[in-house]
């Protein structure tokens, strides 16, 4: 059976099924517990566990995400909820020399399972401190996981299965996404870490499409059946590890490619993928791989810029476009 | 501990000898360098031995601790052998972290210790997360974060003492004030007294002489016994001093502090020589006693090394192994493969 | 036990220093932590003490040498009747080897690694031809695989970049030009009859497709099957029993044996390899655009079809 129920919900329920599956489970952050977080994510969870298990810190971030730490070392596991993922640059001392290379640098006999729940995604006007996608930095660290679920299905499924991760296991939900409604089963269930979705069926170009960028390029799927044109949509699910045999499948029948996150375009998550797909499929490319990620400046506040900066349904629809009817987007 | 050689000589000896193997090993470990035996390069812990001993004289193996960069005093007074060690110090397979650490981060989780750890200051937060699991999961150890003056100037301290203190963790900060951050003597770097900044956060805070094992394992049972209780956290600042530079390669240190005050320390104030001395007043051992204990030791130290020099590397399968726990080889897993 | 005095690794970034005086002298008595000698690194000297009481022995450095790091350059002995001569200076020992500070002594990186140079290499600049065509790389790799030339395609006054839909679009010039050759049934007939599965369609395409990936080196290649009441199926691989995915075919193979017929050739299915029975044999007719597929390749890939339905043992092979 399914219903419909928000992103939001959907974490709620997640942390509240494992909280109960397992005593080991805490959550640790500013203002998880009464007040629920700003996005109200987390009410209601104190209620049913306790001031013992859904710990309240002051607005320390690296402090509390290196308890987490040495609490995920020593048989606890730690959810960490950090308000902001803008905030990421003030834990990443206690996140990568930390929790990422705690493992390795044991040999393998300390390990830190610890999931880091924060978010992304601009145009709430929140100017540039609480308005970046900050992923990709995640993803440059051996030793961390990340998800970055696109709908509360996943939202859900990928919170479950980082909370059984015997790793560190950052997830970035989009802050515009937790009133987002979807179908999501009343059973429970788990999606596995490195398993791609595809979500629409198409044959002369893949649109890859990260977190919201994924409701980006299923509109811009729209958009282009309208034109004649068949989009493939593929949402990674996890950006570590990296689904590679879905997405290069997909390429190889559509033999065209545009990446599609809301990380800042230079040195991103959409390079990485577009350039293992260079890599891997080059004899299958029927046109450049594109890139398209947010925009190179920090995000600024008037509505009459911030929307500049990210991608749209139309913009992937054009460059889809020019790409499938061989009009180069670039002049060769 | 009373201060009764003859009802105590079993401990006394333990501290004695605990004390011992760790300049040996450390002299060792200077010699490895050296003779450009060993990669990369390691910070002596020579002359603050009383210390990580005191101190984890009053633990167990339950009892956790994190440590630092000048970390094999407490390994080795936590429980950790000669033997495993060197082969971690030479980046060898049977190490303690399968050469993958090295100097900078031995972890020897079978008797408690987390890990030593590169970043100044780094481990505090591990520290007080190990005491927030020992309360919240109720288990009794206790955990002691080792760090050195100059990780006070490090923010993450003030904001896990702040948790520390509202949670009531299990916890004490053992701060072993060498007298130098570096290459900077500390109060050229530390405004105000250190004590007082635990205090400031209504933690108990201790100063104890630590070249005195007896002062500090005394003081350590006493607190140990009182985390138990749930009187925690606890600060303790151990008055100390290191004998070598900052790392092995700071030879040249004359202008940052002297020659005769390292000769000074050395000659007056060399925790095992004192406790040597007051071990044979009190009647506990013999000076020839003592010579056996300080023979055996070096005999192992010697035996360890050439173990060690002689150990395998690991194979270079093992470069993308131990990256995520539940994954054989990290490179392909992150490409999609299933693990 | 006599204890070995060697350049100290003094500096984070050192591989050798250079011994500015000698403190003590061959044969001097020594002490521990007595300064033994100075050495001049990154623009710093320092001092480097004795390790160990004793007598300074078999000075090898001299002042002025530079000494890598790890050599031996003396030793200090216990007994004074064990002192050795100073030597000259010029033998000094070889270093102990860092682990890890040269390469040959590193682990091995791995597969992933050990490319990263040939990759370095292959990114050379390569020095751009005189009319190269440009194409996407599919475009490109499937041109060879069909044997098209990309030239003739720019002469014919297709568009740069070149990409699959303007392959497709030649193939839609249609066969203007045809090859026919008669080839002896007696081999091809008998493997007929000694297979009762053997599908006469399916075993002309199987031998059209080897020929062709044998003629022009192609990995993948499909073959459109065109039945006589009109139907078009696109077989991949039919060499290799079908396996991969369909893609553009690179010829259409009509089976007319068993008919009246002796040719067709249709403008919609651009390259067309019809097979006719008559008394003589099998009739092969290939019908094609010289614009796309030029004589010489056409000539080929006919030779080989016949070839092979003359000795199916080449097929095998």
């Amino acid at each position: 059976m399914t219903r419909e129920i928000t992103l939001s919900q959907a974490v709620n329920e997640a942390i509240a099924e494992e909280m109960r599956r397992d005593e080991t489970v805490l959550l640790i952050g500013e203002d998880v517990a009464e007040a629920g977080t700003p996005f109200k994510v987390l009410s209601g969870l104190v209620e049913e566990f306790g001031t013992e298990r859904v710990i309240d810190t002051p607005i320390a971030e690296p402090g509390f995400m290196g308890i987490a730490v040495g609490a995920a070392m020593t048989g606890s596991r730690p959810i960490v909820d950090l308000m902001f993922g803008d905030f990421l640059y003030l834990v990443m001392d206690q996140l990568c020399n930390q929790a990422a290379k705690t493992h390795y640098m044991s040999g393998g006999k300390l390990n830190v399972p610890l999931v880091l729940r924060t978010n992304l995604g601009a145009t709430r006007r929140s100017a540039a401190q609480h308005s970046q996608s900050l992923h990709a930095l995640v993803a440059h660290i051996p030793g961390l996981k990340l998800a970055m679920p696109s709908s509360a299905y996943e939202a859900k499924g990928l919170l479950k299965a980082a909370v059984r991760d015997d790793n560190p296991v950052v997830i970035f939900e989009d802050k515009l996404m937790y009133q987002d409604k979807a179908p999501v089963p009343e059973e429970e269930y788990v999606l596995a870490l490195g398993e791609a979705a595809i979500l629409r069926e198409g044959s002369e170009v893949t649109l890859i499409g990260t977190s919201s960028m994924r409701q980006v390029c299923e509109r811009a799927a729209e958009i282009l059946e309208g034109d004649g044109i068949g989009a493939e949509v593929v949402d990674p699910r996890t950006l570590v590890p990296l689904d590679e045999r879905t997405i290069l499948g997909s390429v190889r029948k559509t033999s065209r490619a545009i990446v599609v996150d809301e990380g800042h375009q230079n040195f991103g998550v959409t390079a990485e993928i577009a350039a293992r797909i260079s890599e891997k499929a080059f004899y299958h490319l029927d046109a450049p791989v594109i890139r398209m990620g947010a925009m190179d400046v920090p995000v600024p506040f008037s509505p009459a810029l911030e929307d500049l900066t990210v991608p749209t349904a139309e913009g992937v629809a054009a460059n889809a476009r020019a790409i499938v009817r061989g009009v180069p987007v670039h002049a060769p | 501990m009373p201060r009764d050689g003859k009802a105590n000589a079993e401990a006394y000896l333990r501290m004695y000898r605990q004390m011992a193997r760790i300049r040996a090993f450390e002299d060792k470990a200077n010699q490895l360098y050296l003779n450009a035996q060993m990669p990369g390069l390691t910070h002596m812990y020579s002359g603050q031995e009383a210390v990580a001993v005191g101190i984890c004289e009053a633990l167990t193996d339950e009892d956790r601790i994190t440590s630092t960069h000048r970390g094999h005093g407490h390994c080795l007074a936590k429980g950790a052998e000669l033997k495993l060690m060197f082969c971690e110090l030479l980046g060898k397979e049977e190490g303690y972290c399968r050469g993958k650490g090295g100097s900078m981060h031995i972890a020897d989780q079978a008797h408690g210790n987390l890990g030593a750890n590169a970043i100044v200051g780094g481990s505090a937060g591990i520290a007080t997360g190990a005491a927030l699991s020992a309360k919240r999961l109720g288990r009794n150890y206790v955990t002691v974060c080792f760090f050195g003056d100059g990780a006070t100037a490090q923010g993450l301290w003030y904001e896990v003492m702040n948790m520390a203190a509202l949670w009531k963790l299990p916890v004490i900060y053992a701060c072993e004030n060498n007298g130098y951050s570096e290459y900077t003597a500390t109060e050229e770097v530390v405004a105000g007294s250190l004590t007082a900044r635990a205090e400031a956060f209504g933690i108990e805070a201790h100063q104890v002489d630590g070249q005195d094992v007896l002062a500090v394992s005394k003081l350590a049972t006493e607190l140990v016994e009182r985390c138990r209780r749930g009187e925690g956290p606890f600060f303790i600042e151990l008055e100390t001093y290191r004998y070598h530079g900052h790392h092995v390669g700071d030879i040249n240190r004359e202008y940052y502090r002297t020659k005769e005050e390292e000769a000074r320390w050395k000659a007056d104030r060399d925790p095992i020589a004192n406790f040597g001395k007051w071990l044979r007043s009190e009647g506990v051992a013999t000076e020839d006693e003592l010579a056996v204990i300080d023979s055996e030791i070096r005999d192992e130290a010697a035996a360890a090394v050439e173990y060690a020099l002689a150990a395998p590397y690991p194979d270079a399968v093992e470069v993308d192994m131990h990256v995520f726990k539940g994954v054989d080889h990290a490179l392909p897993y992150m490409s999609g493969e299933r693990a | 036990m006599p204890h070995e005095v060697r350049m100290p690794q003094l500096g984070m970034v050192q591989d050798s220093g250079v011994i500015v005086a000698w403190l003590k002298r061959n044969g001097d008595p020594v002490r521990a932590g007595d300064p033994v000698f100075e050495v001049e690194t990154d623009k710093a000297t320092m001092e480097v003490e004795a390790a160990a009481d004793g007598y300074l022995s078999g000075v090898t450095a001299a002042e002025g040498d530079d000494v890598p790091v790890g050599g031996l350059i003396a030793m200090i002995v216990e007994d004074e009747g064990d002192v050795e001569a100073a030597g000259t200076g010029a033998s000094v020992a070889e270093p102990v080897p860092a682990p890890g500070a040269h390469a040959a002594s590193r682990p091995d990186p791995g597969p992933e690694r050990q490319e990263t140079p040939a990759l370095a290499e292959r990114a050379m600049p390569e020095p751009v031809a005189a009319g190269r065509v440009l194409a996407s790389p599919k475009a490109r790799r499937l041109a060879t695989e069909r044997g098209i030339d990309l030239h003739l395609l720019r002469a014919q006054g297709i568009a740069e970049p070149i990409h699959v839909a303007d392959l497709d679009a030649a193939i839609a010039v249609g066969g203007n030009s045809a090859l026919s050759a008669v080839v002896d049934p007696t081999d091809f007939d008998e493997l007929l009859d000694r297979s009762r599965t053997a599908d006469r369609t399916r075993l002309l395409a199987s031998f059209a497709a080897g020929a062709w990936r044998a003629t022009f080196d192609a990995s993948s290649v499909s073959v459109a099957i065109r039945g006589l009441d009109g139907s078009l199926e696109i077989v991949a691989n039919p060499d290799r029993g079908g396996v991969g995915d369909p893609e553009s075919p690179v010829l259409t193979l009509v089976d007319l044996c068993g008919t009246r017929i002796h040719r067709y050739a249709s403008a919609r299915d651009g390259l067309t390899l019809c097979v006719a029975r008559s008394a003589a044999g099998y009739d092969l007719l290939l019908a094609f655009a010289e614009a796309r597929l030029p004589l010489s390749n056409a000539v080929a890939l006919v030779e080989n079809i016949a070839a092979r339905i003359e000795n199916p043992l080449l097929q095998l092979l």
